[in-house]
């Protein structure tokens, strides 16, 4: 399974990384939005988790970019910004699951795993 | 004696005790201001800015951005503003009859379509043609007004009577911002909690030769050209030390226009911005502050020392000139504007201290030193020189000169360390040492033309709107004090 | 910098010659011994964050490690792994507090058993000793950040301790141990309120809701601080009532309405809309000709939440002639949603008022 992380902090980004490839899967990470989307062209993930708060474009664009391509990919949002308004934006832009922060990477991975059954 | 020895007697005496006050006043806003720094800094390695982004209680905010004649790079800044860290905002951008087709690749990039909008009319301004908004919800929170032409100041009036926020936060479409900067920003107006913070300001720094992409500093460089180093130099003395020892005092007057933030409420109480004055950015300010002191409201502002904000600075003579000739006016306008403040006891240190900095040590130092320049033409033509003194006296006001600004450099390098190149920092010191020669004596000269020009437009003021605003960017005026 | 002065006879009388050259003599020593010291800084500064740098790479490594670890075992190989190699460097507290705040900051994003992870790390390298030492201590930045440590990382034994600062003086110190109590002990932390002297930010406010998250809220505690002097406290009562919804609260909220702050006034009218009742809509239109023009505003935004119908048709209609055209067009707003047939006749009598003009056209495109 091809997971594409977009998180701007490092030790998170390393933390969520090593948790999904201990369950075995291909992880690859940038720490910017731009970055995010152009590798989401090139390697076309099975799966995107990204942060909103990061560099050059929010999470909530990539999600909005990504559901806007024929291949939906799926996305799940983690931020610390946990507010209504925010999580219906994302949930209303196609996101498929939304963490908040602090979050626990146990959780995350049980998430991804039910993302990918279905 | 005769007359003419008890004139020049004054003249000298006069010239002199001005100088040493000068002296004194950079010194002690030196000083002053190291204080306020190292508690800024201090307070900052645990300060969890997050919060503000993370908490649905947040305080919700309207970002002005006015934009005339941008169409070659506004696409790319609204994009950047849109990016903002910050959750409960809206964008407004104010095309301010732009000639150009900013609208139209505005309305294709960001699929715009005009909506009916409920806008007060709080302050008076020209109509507006439409306000648009994005059929797209990842671009829901831009809100495009367009209007007709009314220069920055109608511009930035028609989106504070368009936002519907608390906060409104007026800035430069072209500048970059730093994408914590909103919420550094806001910071301030919630945490002095038995006044009201009216507004608040943050630093601006000089993008020449920096490193961007897509609307974000990557890579901070000094400028590579000879006068954007000088301003870069002149930047830091002004919002290192200058603002820092001012914001202590609580005497600011000033909060640049290409970035500040500002209670809505109050602004429109104040009357909203200036249109006839081409400094409208401290006029409001200064309106601001006498409208809480007049109505007897604890009020404060505040002043954020990091580097928030890069703009691009004037890289010829002919366009500095133009923009220290229009802070001039602007400073003067101001002045004479709330003259009722000159030792008027009621505005305590703005009146005392901040008002009368600004007339003698601002508004009169070009002036004096102009005339002094004359006066050693002349004396020097009569053959009344003593070249031996005049020679030390230059060597101690330049060696004056050269320590201020070092110290500058030194707080600087102490506190944000932008430039860390050693070259970097050595060419900054020669700049430091050339400045005074070099560049010193052009601010001087564009000064005096913004005096005469102002004598002779009296009458013409209302050219201004016309004139729209693309070469205002950046009109923060520098002042060292 | 002002070059000035001419020919000076008298001058040289007061200021000799020699003066002002043991001036500019002095000033450039001044110049060349800052310039040596930001050479020399900058050596130091550089050479200080390559180190941080090489460090931060080396914890996140160790605290992405730890954090996913799944048993006691798991997390005693990664630690002795680390150590094995890296003993030495701990030994530094410059190296040791980078890593506290490594750990601080990567705790603040992480919930569950990784978060018991890192605090496990922390105490098992006997971190939270150099976070003690920090808060004895006499700078006030340095005594701040270590609360923040010691309660980010769950050290509950020094609650005590903590609790005493609550009403510190400093501004930094106060706060921090503020966040630190409710961080400890939820809602209970919050009885520093019963004490605070000093005002609570709105910044706070914020900071300690954002804490309070999980929290159940006590009603009981809540009534005592809506009658604090402290009038920031009373706001921050209120915010509490919105957020938990404390109907039992309702007539000490209401009383609120009259304080004499503003702002409490306006937290006032947030709450009561989160816990109205029949009484409070009338209350409200009684208490709206006292209210200034903001609190106006708030309240009509509010009145379709807490049951306004058609018995307020007519008072709507006599804010027509309110001199605020915001207000105007609320109540324009409010009674289109009401009654459409009223507000369509009363659209063409103000048709001709110069004061409906710019929003009689939106009106009309809404009542399409």
């Amino acid at each position: 399974m091809k997971i594409l992380v977009a998180e701007d902090e490092p030790i998170m980004l390393k933390t969520i990384s090593l948790r999904l490839k201990k369950d075995g899967h291909d992880v690859m990470t940038t720490d910017n939005g731009r970055e995010a989307l152009s590798m989401i062209d090139e390697h076309s993930p099975d799966l995107i988790i990204t942060d909103i708060m990061m560099p050059y474009a929010s999470g909530l664009e990539i999600v909005g970019t990504v559901k806007q391509q024929e291949k939906k990919i799926p996305v799940i949002v983690l931020s610390a910004m946990g507010q209504e308004n925010v999580v219906l934006e994302a949930f209303n832009l196609g996101a498929d699951d939304f963490i908040a922060k602090p979050f626990s990477p146990n959780e995350l991975s049980m998430r991804v795993k039910r993302l990918m059954a279905r | 004696m005769s007359v003419w020895q008890v004139l020049y007697d004054l003249f000298t005496y006069g010239i002199f005790v001005y100088s040493v006050a000068i002296l004194c006043f950079y010194i002690f806003i030196g000083l002053y201001s190291i204080g306020e720094t190292r508690k800024y800094i201090r307070k900052s390695t645990f300060s969890n800015y997050n919060i503000l982004a993370s908490s649905e209680h947040a305080p919700s905010l309207s970002i002005l951005a006015p934009a005339y004649n941008e169409g070659a790079t506004i696409i790319e800044n609204v994009r950047s503003l849109l990016n903002i860290y910050y959750n409960n905002f809206e964008v407004i951008i104010i095309n301010d009859g732009s000639k150009d087709d900013s609208l139209q690749k505005l309305v294709a990039e960001y699929d715009l379509v005009q909506v009916p909008y409920f806008t007060e009319q709080a302050l008076k301004t020209k109509p507006i043609r439409g306000v648009y908004k994005s059929n797209n919800p990842v671009y829901k929170k831009l809100v495009v007004v367009d209007k007709v032409n009314g220069g920055k100041a109608d511009a930035l009036n028609v989106g504070i009577n368009v936002a519907r926020n608390q906060y409104v936060v007026c800035i430069d479409v072209d500048c970059i911002l730093e994408q914590d900067a909103m919420l550094k920003l806001i910071k301030p107006f919630l945490e002095t909690p038995d006044k009201r913070v009216i507004a608040t300001g943050g630093v601006v720094r000089i993008a020449n030769s920096c490193e961007v992409e897509d609307g974000k500093i990557v890579r901070v460089h000094l400028p590579k050209q000879f006068l954007p180093r000088m301003q870069t130099l002149e930047y830091i003395r002004a919002f290192l030390l200058g603002r820092m020892a001012w914001s202590r005092m609580d005497g600011l007057l000033l909060i640049s226009g290409a970035f500040g933030a500002f209670d809505r409420e109050i602004v429109i109480k104040a009357g909203g911005y200036d249109t006839k004055t081409v400094g409208e950015d401290m006029e409001l300010v200064v309106r601001m502050r006498r409208y809480m002191i007049d109505n007897k409201i604890p009020y404060s502002l505040a002043y954020i020392p990091d580097p928030l904000c890069w703009t691009e600075a004037p890289v010829t003579y002919k366009i500095l000139g133009r923009q220290r000739n229009r802070w001039t006016r602007g400073t003067i306008e101001t002045l004479r504007q709330h003259r009722r403040m000159f030792f008027n006891r009621k505005y305590g240190v703005l009146g005392w201290v901040s008002y009368p900095y600004w007339f003698f040590f601002e508004l009169l130092a070009p002036l004096i030193e102009f005339v002094g320049f004359i006066a050693f033409l002349v004396f020097a033509f009569l053959g009344m020189m003593d070249w031996k003194f005049f020679a030390a006296l230059l060597l101690f006001i330049y060696a004056f000169a050269a320590v201020f600004s070092v110290f500058a450099i030194l707080m600087e390098v102490m506190t944000y360390n932008q430039y860390k190149k050693r070259r970097e920092i050595a060419s900054l010191m020669l700049t430091a040492l050339l400045e005074p020669i070099f560049f010193h004596p052009f601010t001087v000269w564009s000064a005096v033309k913004g005096n005469i020009d102002l004598l002779r437009k009296k009458k013409s003021w209302g050219e201004m709107s016309r004139q729209g605003f693309a070469t205002k960017k950046n009109a923060v005026v520098l002042n060292n004090g | 910098m002002k070059t000035l002065i001419p020919y000076p006879v008298l001058l040289k009388t007061i200021l000799p010659y020699q003066y002002l050259l043991n001036a500019a003599f002095f000033f450039t020593v001044v110049v060349a011994i800052i310039l040596l010291f930001v050479l020399f800084f900058l050596q130091r500064y550089r050479k200080q964050r390559q180190r941080k740098v090489q460090l931060r790479a080396l914890f996140s490594d160790l605290i992405a490690g730890i954090a996913i670890c799944e048993s006691e075992e798991e997390r005693q190989d990664t630690l002795q792994q680390f150590l094995q190699e890296h003993k030495p460097r701990l030994q530094k507290s410059f190296t040791r507090n980078i890593l506290i705040r490594e750990i601080v900051k990567t705790k603040d994003s992480i919930s569950g058993i990784a978060a018991e992870n890192l605090q496990w790390l922390y105490e098992t390298l006997s971190l939270d000793r150099d976070s003690l030492l920090r808060f004895g201590s006499s700078l006030w930045y340095r005594k701040a950040s270590a609360i923040q440590h010691l309660a980010e990382m769950q050290q509950t034994k020094h609650l005590v301790k903590i609790y005493r600062d609550t009403n510190h003086a400093n501004y930094y110190i106060r706060t921090e141990a503020q966040i630190a109590v409710v961080k400890l002990t939820g809602f209970n932390g919050l009885r520093f309120l019963n004490i605070v002297s000093h005002p609570v930010s709105q910044w706070q406010q914020l900071s300690l809701i954002s804490q309070l998250q999980q929290s159940e809220a006590d009603a009981a505690q809540i009534a005592p601080w809506l009658r604090s002097e402290n009038s920031s406290v009373v706001e921050f009562a209120l915010r509490l009532v919105a957020i938990y919804k404390c109907h039992e609260l309702y007539s000490q909220t209401m009383a609120c309405l009259q304080h004499a702050s503003p702002m409490v006034r306006m937290q006032a009218l947030q709450a009561a809309k989160e816990i109205y009742d029949d009484t409070t809509l009338p209350r409200l239109l009684l208490h709206f000709d006292k209210a200034t023009k903001g609190e106006q505003a708030a309240i009509l935004d509010m009145l379709p939440e807490i049951g306004a119908g058609s018995g307020e048709i007519g008072f709507l209609t006599t804010l027509l002639q309110h001199d605020d055209d915001g207000i105007r067009f609320r109540a324009m707003q409010l009674i289109q949603q009401i009654s459409p047939a009223w507000s369509s006749q009363v659209m063409l009598h103000v048709k001709d008022n110069p004061s409906f003009a710019a929003i009689l056209p939106l009106l009309q495109k809404q009542a399409v």
